[in-house]
C-alpha cells in the first residue's frame, strides 16, 4: 500500500512539470475537439500528430495523446447527449437516456453528470492502476475465445434490459444488428458476405457510419417530418450543474458504473464497450423505476458514464504491462512508445519507472483537466441547441458529412450514412429502438470471431463453452438475466390479456 | 411544453393526442413491424445463400448469416401473433419528400468532394470548398421555415470555418479546392 | 436534378481548366501536396512506417508530403487508388507484401500491381519471429518442429494472408507438418491469447512481443529473416534451425502509378534515397523492428516479382482463395 503512494508521488512529480501539464492540457483540449466531432476519432488524430511527438520528450508525448484519448472519450458523451450521435460503440448507451434528458431542458445537468461520473471514475481507476495492474493483467489473460465468446452473449442478454418497449422487438433488433456486423469480408477466409460486390461494403459496415445514418441522419428525418416535436429542445435549458442533492442522487450509479467499468476495461480486444451497458442493465435492474428508464433518468447516465471512463483507462493496463495494446488508439500509443525508444512490455515498469508512474499520475490530472475544460464549455454547448434547428440541422448534416469521409476517404460511406439515415426514420416509425440494434451490431462482430476461433481451437466441439469453468459461468449469468427480463414481461402480457 | 415530448419516444402505449386510425386497419403499426422483421430475414437468406455452410472447426462463413436470418423471421412471426389482438395504429406519415432535400445535399457532397466517375459522364474533384456548402445548403432547404439569405450565409461561413477546422487545424488530408488552389 | 449537376459539372470542369490545368512541368515538382496513399486504416504498423517515412521524405523532397488512409477491399483499395491516379508524381503509394505479392494470388483484383505499379524503391525490411506461449513447453525452433509432427500445434495468426500467417504457412509447407490456423483481427489480440495459453505459438513482428521475450513471458525460437536480428542477436535464424530454405519477412515499398515522366521519378527516387540514408528515419525505422533497404528500381521489380511466385505457391498449396 505504501509502495503504491510512493509510486504514485513519484507519478505526480513527474507529471505536475509545467511542461507535462501543458502537454497533457493541449491534448485533452485536442481530444474533446475531435471528440465532439463526429465521425473524427481518436485513431485518426493520434496518429497524424505521431510525427509530431519525435520531437517531444517521451513522458510529455505519451501523457498528451494520453490526454487525446480521454478527451475525446468523454467529447464523443457531449456530440450523443446534444444531438443523438453516438461517435463511439461506447457512446450509445449515453444517448438513450441522455439525449431524452436534453429534450427535456436538462442537457446541463446530463453533462455535468457525465463529467463529473468520469472524473470520479477517473481517480478511482487511477489508483485502481497504480495499486492492482498486475493481477488486473492476469485477468484479461484469462479470456481466451471461448470465455470471450460467452462473455459476449452475456453482454447480448443484456442489451436486451436496453429496451424499454416490446421484448420481441428489441430481440430482434439485437440479432438484426448481428447480422448486419456480418456482412463484409469474412475475416477467416477473406471471402465476401452479402456485399452485393459492392466496394463499399468489402470491409463491413463501420460503426460509426451505422452510428451517425442510423441516429444522427435518422434523428433529423424524423425531426423534419414532425416539425412540431423539434423546436422544445431550445424552449427550456435548466440548470447547468447538477445540485448537491442530484450528486448524492447519483453517486452510488456512478460508483457502481466505475467499478463495472474497471474490471471490463482490462479485457482484450476492447473488451471495454461493455461496460456503459453492463452498467446500464444494472442501474436499470436496481431502480426504483426502471420503467422510467429510456425517458432521461440521470442514473442512467452518469453510471454508464463512469463505467465508459473507467474502462478507457483501465485498458491502459494490459498496454502498460504487457505492451498489449486492446484496441487501435492503444497500438498507437505502442507506437508512439516504439519511437520514442521505449519498449513497451512488463519492463517499461522497472526501466522507465517515471514514465509509467507519470503516465498513469498524468490520467488523473487528465480528469481533473476535463472537468476544469468541459464545466464551463457546459453552458456554450447548451447555448448551441439555442441555434434555430434550420440552421443546426444543416450544420450537423455538413459536419457528420466531412467525419464520415475522413473515415476512410471513401464518397461511399457518406452515401450508406444517408440510407442508414433512412432505416433510422423507419425503426422509428414502427417503433424499434435503435440502441439494441447498435449494441448487437458491435457485439456481433467479436462473437462470431470468438465462436470460430474457439471452434477452430477444440476442433469443433461446443463443449469448449461448458468444460471453462469461467466461460460456463458467464454462459450461466447470462442466462439467469434473460430469464429476468422475459419473466416480467410474460407476466406482465399476461395481466394485459386479463384486463382486456 | 416538454411534457408533449416525453412521451413521443414512448412505445406500446397510444401516442397522444390519439392518432387517426390507419388507413390500412389491417395492417396496423405493430403487424407492419412485424412483417418488415419477416421480409428483412429473407432478405438476410437470399443475401447469404452462396456462403457455406461448414468451415473449418464446423463453422462456415454462412452459418451465423442463416441462422441470425431465421431468428429474425421468426421473431417478425412472433410480433405480428403477440400483436395481433391489439387495436391498429397508424405509423403517422411518412413525409419522405421532405426529407429528399437532405438526402440530396449528402449525395452532393459524397460526389463533389473526390469527384466521382458515373461513366457517361464525370465530376471533378471540387472539394471542400464546393461540398460543404452544397451540403448545408440543400439540407437547409429541407426546413419549412427555410430563410435562403440566412442560409446562405451561414453555408459561407461555415465552410471557411470547416476547412479551418479539419483540413488545416485536424491537419485531415481532404481537398480543399483543387480547381482554384491546386490542392 | 441530373441535368443540373451535369450543367453544374460541365461549368466547374471549364473553370478547372482554365485555373489549374497548367501543365505540370517537372523542375516545378513539386509544385503541391505529394499524397501518400496507405491501403490501411490510420494506426496499424505500414501507417506507423509511411508516416514516418513520409516526415523524412517530405524534408529530402522540399515539399509538403501527406499521408492517405485508403483501406478497403483486403488493402487492395490502395492499389486501385494509387494505379487509378495520374502518372505526374503527386500521388505515391506504400505497398507491402500483402497487396503487392500475396493479395493477386487470392483475389480477382481489378489492378494487378504488377502491371500498373512503378516500383520506386523498396524502404524498409522487418523480419518476424517465432514466439511460443506458455502453453507449449520447447525451447528451441527444433523442439517445435518436432512437437508439431507428434501432434498438431495451433498457432494464431494477425489475419488471414497476412505476413504473419504466409511466413507461418511456408513453414509448416517446408517441414512438412500440420498446423491448425486462428486468425485474428492484428497482433495484439493474437498475443493476448498466446499469453494467456489459448495457443501454442505464432510468428509476429518483432516490435509486437519484443517486451515480451525481453522479459522471458514469451520464448523466441527463431526469426524469420536471412539473417540474425541486431536487438535479438541470441535468438538463431529459422534457416539455422533445420529449415535451411527457408527466410521471410515484412517488407514495404514506395510505389507510383505506371508511367512516371522521367524527371519526375527520377526527383522521387533522389529523394527516396536520401530518406534511407538519414540516420534520423534509420533510427526509427529500427525502432519499428525494421532495417531499410537499399532495392531501388528494377531490384525492387525483380525482388517483387518473386516474391509473387513464391507466395503464390505457399497460398496456392495452402489452398486459400477467394472467390
Amino acid at each position: 500500500m505504501m509502495a503504491m503512494f510512493e509510486h504514485l508521488g513519484l507519478g505526480l512529480s513527474v507529471a505536475f512539470t509545467l511542461q507535462n501539464i501543458f502537454f497533457c492540457f493541449i491534448g485533452c483540449l485536442i481530444g474533446t475537439l475531435v471528440g465532439v466531432l463526429p465521425g473524427v476519432g481518436p485513431v485518426a488524430t493520434i496518429s497524424i500528430l505521431l510525427p509530431v511527438t519525435l520531437s517531444l520528450d517521451p513522458t510529455g508525448a505519451l501523457i498528451m495523446l494520453a490526454g487525446i484519448y480521454y478527451g475525446a472519450q468523454y467529447g464523443g458523451s457531449t456530440t450523443a447527449i446534444l444531438v443523438n450521435i453516438p461517435g463511439e460503440a461506447t457512446a450509445v448507451v449515453t444517448a438513450i437516456d441522455g439525449h431524452e434528458m436534453a429534450k427535456k431542458g436538462q442537457a446541463g445537468l446530463a453533462l455535468g453528470l457525465a463529467a463529473i461520473g468520469s472524473f470520479i471514475a477517473g481517480t478511482f481507476a487511477t489508483i485502481v492502476i497504480a495499486a492492482l495492474a498486475m493481477p488486473m493483467t492476469k485477468l484479461g489473460l484469462l479470456f481466451g475465445p471461448a470465455e470471450y465468446f460467452s462473455l459476449m452473449i452475456m453482454g447480448l442478454v443484456l442489451a436486451v434490459v436496453l429496451a424499454h418497449g416490446s421484448l420481441v422487438k428489441a430481440l430482434a433488433m439485437i440479432v438484426a444488428g448481428v447480422l448486419l456486423s456480418c456482412v463484409g469480408a469474412d475475416m477467416e477466409t477473406g471471402r465476401e458476405r452479402m456485399t452485393f460486390g459492392l466496394q463499399m461494403l468489402t470491409d463491413g459496415i463501420e460503426f460509426v457510419v451505422l452510428a451517425m445514418g442510423v441516429f444522427g441522419f435518422g434523428e433529423i428525418f424524423k425531426n423534419l417530418a414532425d416539425p412540431e416535436k423539434r423546436d422544445v429542445m431550445r424552449g427550456t435549458i435548466g440548470r447547468l450543474l447538477p445540485t448537491l442533492k442530484e450528486l448524492r442522487q447519483n453517486l452510488g450509479a456512478i460508483l457502481r458504473g466505475t467499478g463495472l467499468g474497471s474490471i471490463l476495461g482490462v479485457l482484450p480486444g476492447n473488451g471495454a464497450i461493455l461496460a456503459p451497458f453492463a452498467s446500464y442493465a444494472l442501474e436499470k435492474r436496481i431502480s426504483d423505476r426502471p420503467q422510467d428508464f429510456g425517458k432521461g433518468v440521470p442514473q442512467a447516465v452518469s453510471g454508464p458514464e463512469s463505467a465508459n471512463n473507467a474502462g478507457a483507462q483501465t485498458s491502459f493496463i494490459p498496454l502498460l504491462t504487457l505492451g498489449l495494446p486492446p484496441n487501435a488508439v492503444m497500438a498507437l500509443m505502442v507506437g508512439a512508445m516504439m519511437i520514442q525508444g521505449i519498449v513497451p512490455g512488463p519492463q517499461v515498469i522497472q526501466n522507465n519507472p517515471d514514465l509509467f508512474w507519470g503516465l498513469v499520475a498524468s490520467m488523473w490530472i487528465g480528469n481533473l483537466m476535463l472537468v476544469v475544460i468541459n464545466l464551463p464549455l457546459i453552458g456554450v454547448w447548451v447555448k448551441l441547441l439555442k441555434v434555430p434547428y434550420r440552421l443546426l440541422f444543416p450544420a450537423i448534416v455538413a459536419f457528420c458529412c466531412i467525419g464520415l469521409f475522413s473515415i476512410s476517404n471513401d464518397a461511399g460511406q457518406v452515401i450508406m450514412a444517408g440510407i442508414l439515415g433512412l432505416l433510422g426514420f423507419a425503426l422509428y416509425k414502427l417503433q424499434f429502438e435503435a440502441a439494441p440494434l447498435a449494441l448487437g451490431f458491435v457485439l456481433g462482430r467479436l462473437l462470431e470471431e470468438k465462436l470460430r476461433q474457439a471452434l477452430i481451437i477444440s476442433d469443433g466441439s461446443m463443449t469448449t463453452f461448458l468444460t471453462s469453468p469461467l466461460s460456463a459461468v458467464l454462459l450461466m449469468i447470462g442466462l439467469v438475466a434473460l430469464i429476468i427480463a422475459v419473466l416480467p414481461s410474460m407476466r406482465k402480457s399476461r395481466d394485459e390479456i386479463f384486463t382486456d | 411544453m416538454t411534457q408533449e415530448v416525453i412521451h413521443v419516444d414512448l412505445p406500446a402505449r397510444p401516442p397522444t393526442p390519439p392518432a387517426s386510425p390507419p388507413s390500412y386497419p389491417w395492417l396496423g403499426r405493430e403487424r407492419l413491424a412485424g412483417l418488415s422483421l419477416v421480409v428483412f430475414g429473407l432478405f438476410g437468406l437470399w443475401a447469404g445463400s452462396d456462403l457455406p455452410f461448414q468451415g473449418e472447426g464446423g463453422v462456415g462463413s454462412g452459418l451465423l448469416p442463416r441462422a441470425l436470418s431465421i431468428m429474425i423471421i421468426l421473431l417478425g412471426l412472433m410480433q405480428i401473433a403477440v400483436t395481433w389482438n391489439d387495436r391498429a395504429e397508424t405509423t403517422g406519415s411518412w413525409p419522405i419528400r421532405d426529407m429528399l432535400p437532405v438526402l440530396i445535399g449528402v449525395f452532393l457532397f459524397a460526389i463533389t468532394i473526390r469527384g466521382y466517375d458515373f461513366g457517361a459522364f464525370s465530376v471533378p474533384v471540387l472539394g471542400m470548398a464546393v461540398a460543404t456548402p452544397l451540403s448545408i445548403i440543400f439540407s437547409g432547404i429541407a426546413a419549412k421555415d427555410v430563410r435562403y439569405g440566412e442560409l446562405l450565409i451561414f453555408a459561407a461561413i461555415l465552410t471557411v470555418v470547416c476547412i479551418a477546422l479539419f483540413r488545416y487545424a485536424l491537419g485531415l488530408s481532404l481537398a480543399v479546392a483543387p480547381w482554384l488552389i491546386g490542392y | 436534378m441530373l441535368k443540373f449537376t451535369r450543367r453544374f459539372s460541365l461549368a466547374v470542369s471549364v473553370a478547372t481548366i482554365s485555373l489549374a490545368a497548367l501543365p505540370a512541368m517537372a523542375q516545378d515538382y513539386p509544385s503541391k501536396p505529394v499524397t501518400i496513399v496507405v491501403s490501411y486504416a490510420a494506426g496499424g504498423g505500414t501507417d506507423a512506417i509511411a508516416r514516418v517515412f513520409a516526415a523524412r521524405f517530405e524534408k529530402a523532397l522540399g515539399g509538403r508530403v501527406i499521408v492517405e488512409n485508403r483501406p478497403g477491399a483486403a488493402a487492395n483499395m490502395g492499389t486501385d487508388v494509387a494505379a487509378k491516379s495520374d502518372p505526374d508524381g503527386y500521388t505515391l503509394l506504400i505497398g507491402n507484401q500483402g497487396p503487392m505479392v500475396v493479395n493477386p494470388h487470392i483475389f480477382k483484383l481489378r489492378n494487378d500491381p504488377a502491371e500498373t505499379l512503378d516500383p520506386i524503391a523498396m524502404i524498409a525490411d522487418a523480419t518476424l519471429v517465432v514466439v511460443a506461449g506458455p502453453r507449449l513447453q520447447v525451447h528451441s525452433m527444433q523442439e517445435l518442429l518436432k512437437q508439431a509432427k507428434a501432434g498438431e500445434l495451433v498457432y494464431g495468426s494477425a489475419g488471414n494472408a497476412s505476413a504473419s500467417h504466409v511466413a507461418t504457412l511456408l513453414m509448416g509447407q517446408m517441414a512438412e507438418i500440420k498446423l491448425k490456423h486462428v486468425p485474428y483481427k492484428g497482433a495484439g489480440p493474437a498475443i493476448n491469447d498466446l499469453l494467456g495459453g489459448h495457443i501454442d505459438f505464432m510468428v509476429t513482428t518483432v516490435p509486437s512481443v519484443i517486451g515480451l521475450i525481453q522479459d522471458g513471458t514469451l520464448k523466441a525460437l527463431a526469426v524469420t529473416g536471412k539473417d540474425r536480428f541486431a536487438a535479438l542477436p541470441e535468438v538463431p535464424t529459422v534457416a539455422e534451425s533445420g529449415l535451411p530454405e527457408y527466410s521471410a519477412s515484412a517488407w514495404y515499398g514506395l510505389l507510383g502509378p505506371k508511367g512516371l515522366p522521367e524527371d519526375v521519378r527520377t526527383k522521387v527516387a533522389d529523394a527516396t534515397a536520401k530518406t534511407l540514408a538519414d540516420p534520423a528515419f534509420i533510427e526509427s525505422l529500427r525502432k519499428d523492428g525494421g532495417v531499410p533497404s537499399h532495392l531501388v528500381g528494377q531490384a525492387f521489380a525483380d525482388f517483387m516479382a518473386a516474391e509473387r511466385t513464391r507466395w503464390g505457391e505457399v497460398v496456392k498449396a495452402a489452398d486459400i482463395k477467394v472467390e
